[in-house]
């Protein structure tokens, strides 16, 4: 019982890989550009789970794990910004956020 | 006082590369002064083209006094202009040859430049006109004055431009665009020829000369260098650079066989197919000629094929003026025959003489073309001479300064007297037979046509009553300075040769010898007394020969009208032969070389069209593919990880 609720490094592990995985199927199937946004939160939040994980099981005398994942929010903030701003002007030209339909790359 | 005087002229002698940039300045001002939309003045460009080829004559005149002062000085100031094994460089170099050549330039460049202004006055292309004028006064300056042989060479393609503008000025005429096109490209076949001369001339100097560092091929070298060149090279190779160099000099010469882009000249506007005919691009060939001398004068075959080519040239030329009807045609084929004669002096030794000739002929044949330029324009352009007839009456300045020209021309009286009379003594020293009788029968043709061309314009019946005298003051006071200069220049000129004008040695002009002096003067007054009975009496004799003559089936007559058919076959040669192999090669070019890149574009294409295919545009099936690729890599890595720590590696 003890192995099941001392919680160590790899239940972490396997947590942000399930986060990461959630979010890279749903930028595959996700149709909508804001649930893509979301997605591409949930990996980069995986990530930042992974970097204080190792910070705090295997690096504890060291601080750049954890400052690391700071400057990943910080960026995921960025990027959602962006993001957004995109959204928002594509959505005017195109009056939809449906991804299906931004095709103009098309060959 | 006379050292004053010295002082003056190595001033001017040192600082004569203000004559060479002098026109270029006053071309720009000439643009700035034409652009100025209601402030352009014609009076302003006139002045400022006289103040430049005046300033050019005094400039030649000092630096001539200087040259005669010190027979051998010679001024030379160079700047390096290419620098590699060798050195090429970029000056002046002024010694008496040159310095004569640049005062007869300039005269009779400020001689043409004041006619124009009343010959071109009403035409709308007149500032075009002056500035053309001035780049070609820039040209052959630099032509003059070059230090070296590739500086030559370079300022001869631009006379070979300027002269291809002036013969082109008036490009809306058809048949003007033609002759233009024809002169540049029958003297780019000679010049082709001068510049493979010159570049065997160099590499042999470089091979030869590198010890001693002397491979400029500056003019002042020449002598030395061809020496070398012909004690190291074989005969015949020397033959073969002698006669590259000497073809560039029968192509601005006009000389058989490349002759009948001389008669194109006539399209441009009379003062500048004067200047061409006598100091233009003619100026340019027998200058080279003169410059080439040391490396002609070495080898006795080549002296041989000057002077058959010029005898020739000059007996073709002569004979086939004498049956042409347009007064322009009749003087350009003048000037050909003329420089023939000019080459013949060269080929048979007597360079001084040779130079004497060529100033003489250029300033009459300035001469001529100038007054035939304004009775032409007085007649409502009517050029051709059949259709005129007692001008005297009403034009006496143009029949009377014409009367001089002919005379001179033929080589009677005034300038002409003394110039012919010294080279017929020197083709008579060459001891040739035919080439005397050639020479005779060239006089006796030259006084013909000259004679007969008189007769026809300024005597005789009134054909036409259509002429006035509309003449500007600048066209009758140019006309009766260069007159005066036709009267005067050999008198004066007569006994400067071969005191300071030679070149490799002294050879004075023998031009007094009484049995040869009569013999000339029978010669040109016999031709102008069967001129006279031919066209003027009415003498049923002579009638009845000249009908004979005249008669449209006689070969003599249909060789000599159609110019020995040189014309047609050169025509011919251009346009039926040379136009489709150019065809031929066009559609080489478009459907076979052409092709390859067709197929290739189309391969391209293709490819492209099926690629493109497989790009939806849709970004979740990127992520998809490379999710895909990503997890079979990933596999592939896996797997083999695990054969690789099975084996136990």
């Amino acid at each position: 019982m003890s192995v099941v609720f001392n919680i160590g490094l790899y239940h972490y592990l396997i947590l942000a890989l399930v986060i990461f995985c959630i979010g890279l199927w749903g930028i595959v199937v996700c149709k909508n550009i804001i649930k893509l946004l979301v997605c591409a939160e949930f990996i980069l939040n995986a990530a930042g789970i992974n970097f204080v994980a190792f910070a705090s099981y295997v690096d504890v005398e060291n601080l750049s794990g954890l400052v690391f994942s700071l400057f990943i929010t910080i960026f995921a903030i960025a990027e959602l910004v962006l993001g957004v701003l995109l959204l928002i002007s594509i959505y005017k030209y195109k009056r939809s956020a449906d991804v299906e339909k931004l095709t103009d790359m098309k060959g | 006082m006379n050292a004053v005087l010295t002082t003056i002229s190595e001033y001017f002698v040192q600082s004569i590369a203000t004559v060479l940039f002098l026109p270029l300045w006053v071309v720009l001002m000439i643009f700035i002064n034409s652009s100025i939309p209601f402030l352009a003045s014609k009076k302003m460009t006139l002045n400022l083209t006289l103040g430049s080829s005046f300033l050019g004559f005094v400039f030649a005149v000092f630096s001539l006094f200087y040259c005669i002062k010190n027979p051998q000085a010679l001024v030379e100031n160079n700047i390096t202009w290419m620098s590699t094994d060798f050195q090429i460089s970029f000056g002046v170099f002024v010694d008496n040859l040159s310095a004569l050549m640049l005062v007869f330039t300039s005269l009779i460049c400020f001689v043409v430049q004041l006619f124009s202004f009343g010959y071109m006055k009403k035409d709308e292309s007149f500032h075009r006109f002056y500035i053309y004028l001035n780049l070609f006064m820039f040209c052959i300056f630099g032509f003059i004055l070059a230090s070296n042989v590739i500086q030559s060479y370079v300022f001869l393609e631009l006379v070979g431009v300027i002269t291809y503008l002036l013969i082109g000025f008036w490009y809306k005429k058809r048949s003007a665009t033609r002759a233009a096109r024809k002169a540049f490209i029958i003297n780019r076949i000679g010049d082709v020829c001068l510049l493979i001369g010159i570049v065997v001339l160099v590499y042999f100097s470089v091979v030869f000369n590198s010890a001693q560092n002397m491979v400029t091929l500056s003019y002042s070298t020449l002598q030395f260098a061809v020496e070398t060149l012909y004690s190291m090279v074989s005969d015949n190779a020397y033959l073969a650079i002698g006669v590259l160099i000497f073809l560039g000099i029968m192509a601005k010469t006009a000389q058989i066989p490349m002759q009948n882009w001389i008669v194109g000249t006539i399209e441009a506007p009379a003062p500048a197919t004067a200047l061409m005919n006598s100091f233009g691009i003619v100026a340019v060939g027998v200058y080279l000629c003169a410059r080439f001398y040391p490396l002609f004068i070495l080898s006795k075959s080549l002296m041989i094929f000057i002077t058959f080519i010029g005898i020739v040239t000059a007996l073709i030329g002569a004979y086939v003026a004498m049956s042409q009807n347009d007064l322009r045609k009749i003087l350009a084929y003048s000037t050909s025959s003329q420089l023939g004669v000019v080459l013949v002096g060269f080929g048979v030794g007597a360079f001084s003489a040779s130079i004497f000739c060529f100033v003489v002929h250029g300033v009459t044949k300035a001469l001529m073309f100038l007054v035939g330029g304004a009775l032409i324009t007085s007649l409502k352009n009517e050029a051709d001479i059949r259709y005129m007839g007692a001008c005297r009456e009403k034009l006496p300045l143009y029949a009377f300064s014409f009367f001089i020209g002919a005379i001179s021309l033929c080589g009677a009286l005034f300038s002409g007297f003394y110039s012919e009379a010294s080279l017929f003594n020197s083709v008579l020293d060459f001891g040739n037979e035919f080439l005397s009788f050639g020479f005779l029968l060239f006089v006796f043709m030259s006084a013909f046509y000259l004679f007969r061309a008189y007769f026809l314009i300024f005597e005789g019946d009134k054909k036409d009553d259509i002429s006035q005298d509309f003449s500007e003051w600048t066209i009758k006071c140019s006309i009766v300075l260069l007159s005066l200069i036709v009267i005067f220049i050999g008198y004066i000129l007569r006994g400067c040769f071969g005191d300071f004008i030679f070149f490799i040695s002294p050879d004075k002009l023998n031009y007094l010898n009484l049995v040869q002096n009569v013999l000339l003067l029978f010669v040109v007054f016999g031709a102008g007394f069967i001129a006279y009975q031919l066209y003027m009496a009415q003498n049923k004799t002579y009638i009845i020969l000249k009908e004979k003559a005249l008669n449209k089936s006689n070969l003599p007559y249909k060789l000599s009208y159609n110019a020995f058919y040189f014309d047609k076959v050169s025509d011919w040669f251009a346009e039926s032969l040379f136009l489709r192999l150019c065809r031929f090669f066009d559609f080489i070019e478009k459907y076979v070389i052409g092709g390859i890149f067709v197929v290739l574009a189309l391969t391209t294409r293709v490819f492209s069209y099926i690629f493109s295919r497989s790009q939806t545009g849709n970004v979740q099936s990127y992520v998809t593919y490379s999710l895909i690729v990503l997890s079979g890599v990933l596999a592939v890595v896996a797997v083999l990880y695990i054969l690789g720590s099975l084996m136990g590696v």
